[in-house]
């Protein structure tokens, strides 16, 4: 496979917004023996994608707390409106934020879900996250499809039953990401924090036989690394990722031959 | 031999049965943190390197264990005289390196 191919490929998983995808993809890529000297840009490949997903997953829950926090206040003015024209223009706000918490939520999920292939990280927070998570998105999918369905329905019936509920539903879950973001700061303070995906992208591309090694490794270095540090000790793991993994093939030559530029 | 590795040499050089884990050797080699495994890797693959996991038990140190390294007393000799041989000053036991005149080197890992 040429790497114009393999690029291509990338991108449609890419553009698919299935970047956990397309970044498992870039690794297996990457381990094919057929490409290379393409396995360097694969791996700079999953880099720049691990690096984009890294950044989105830190803020996706600042996000999902701002959206449930929009979707309160729509929900309370179309509650509190009178009057059909003002009402419809905040149950069209309340969908459009509604469908980006649903994503904002989605993306959560996701990013709990995917820390557990980490060991001994399957802590009681990540699960409470991921079962709150879950039933939050749920519901947010019953809200949307409640709100779509708004302008069809009968404009006389008394819709503050509804709106009571949603908005209850928006404001629990503005509260359960509240909770859950005090206690990702404490487990950051314990140096509790989950490993970087670019790290976890770099481990995935040693052989096998040293990958818990270099997991554990890697995993005791960003324990000692302040939050600011370890996306820059992230990306450099990754970049030295496929040196790493010729060091450890033997591919190389002995250490003490020596060559000096004259 | 690259740069790093002879920075990395040098640093572990200066006191030769001290183990460290990778961090400490990237503090006192002057490298960026993350950029040293693949250079400890291959060191230890000829021997120059040994290592082991330190021994502690996570849960009550609240951390995960460390990886420590020390030079091998083979690797210690050869390390040395890789040093003399790009002209490098070997750091007397139990100090830091101060800002070597290295050469320009190219080759190897």
């Amino acid at each position: 496979m040429t790497w114009h191919a393999t690029w291509a490929r990338i991108r449609i998983l890419a553009s698919a917004l299935d970047r956990d995808g397309a970044i498992a993809r870039a690794v297996v890529l990457a381990s094919d023996r057929d490409l290379n000297l393409d396995l360097t840009s694969a791996v700079q490949v999953a880099g720049t994608l691990a690096s984009a997903l890294d950044l989105d997953r830190a803020h996706v829950l600042d996000q999902a707390r701002a959206l449930a926090g929009d979707l309160v206040r729509d929900l309370t003015s179309a509650l509190d409106s009178d009057h059909h024209r003002h009402r419809d223009r905040a149950v069209n706000r309340a969908a459009v934020t509604a469908r980006d918490l649903a994503r904002a939520l989605d993306l959560a999920l996701g990013g709990v879900l995917d820390r557990h292939d980490v060991p001994d990280r399957a802590a009681g927070g990540d699960l409470d996250l991921t079962r709150d998570l879950a039933s939050a998105l749920a519901s947010y999918h019953a809200l949307l499809c409640a709100l779509a369905n708004y302008p069809t329905l009968d404009r006389d019936r008394n819709l503050a039953a509804d709106f009571t509920q949603y908005r209850n539903l928006a404001h629990g879950l503005a509260c359960c990401l509240d909770r859950h973001s005090a206690g990702s700061v404490t487990a950051d303070a314990k140096g509790g924090r989950s490993m970087p995906r670019m790290v976890r992208v770099a481990v995935r591309l040693l052989p096998r036989s040293w990958q818990t090694r270099y997991r554990e490794e890697y995993r005791a270095e960003l324990a000692q690394l302040c939050p600011s540090e370890r996306y820059e000790y992230a990306r450099r793991v990754l970049a030295g990722a496929w040196q790493l993994r010729r060091a450890l093939a033997g591919t190389e030559c002995p250490p003490d031959r020596v060559r000096v530029e004259r | 031999m690259t740069l790093p590795t002879l920075l990395v040499l040098r640093a572990m050089l200066a006191e030769p049965a001290r183990e460290m884990y990778g961090l400490e050797i990237c503090k006192a080699a002057d490298l960026l943190s993350g950029t040293i495994h693949p250079v400890l890797a291959r060191l230890e693959r000829f021997g120059w390197l040994e290592s082991r996991w330190e021994d502690i038990e996570p849960a009550e140190e609240g951390r995960p264990r460390r990886r420590y390294y020390r030079l091998s007393p083979e690797g210690a000799e050869r390390a040395r005289a890789a040093l003399n041989r790009v002209r490098i000053p070997v750091p007397a036991a139990e100090h830091a390196p101060q800002s070597p005149l290295i050469p320009r080197l190219t080759g190897g890992a």
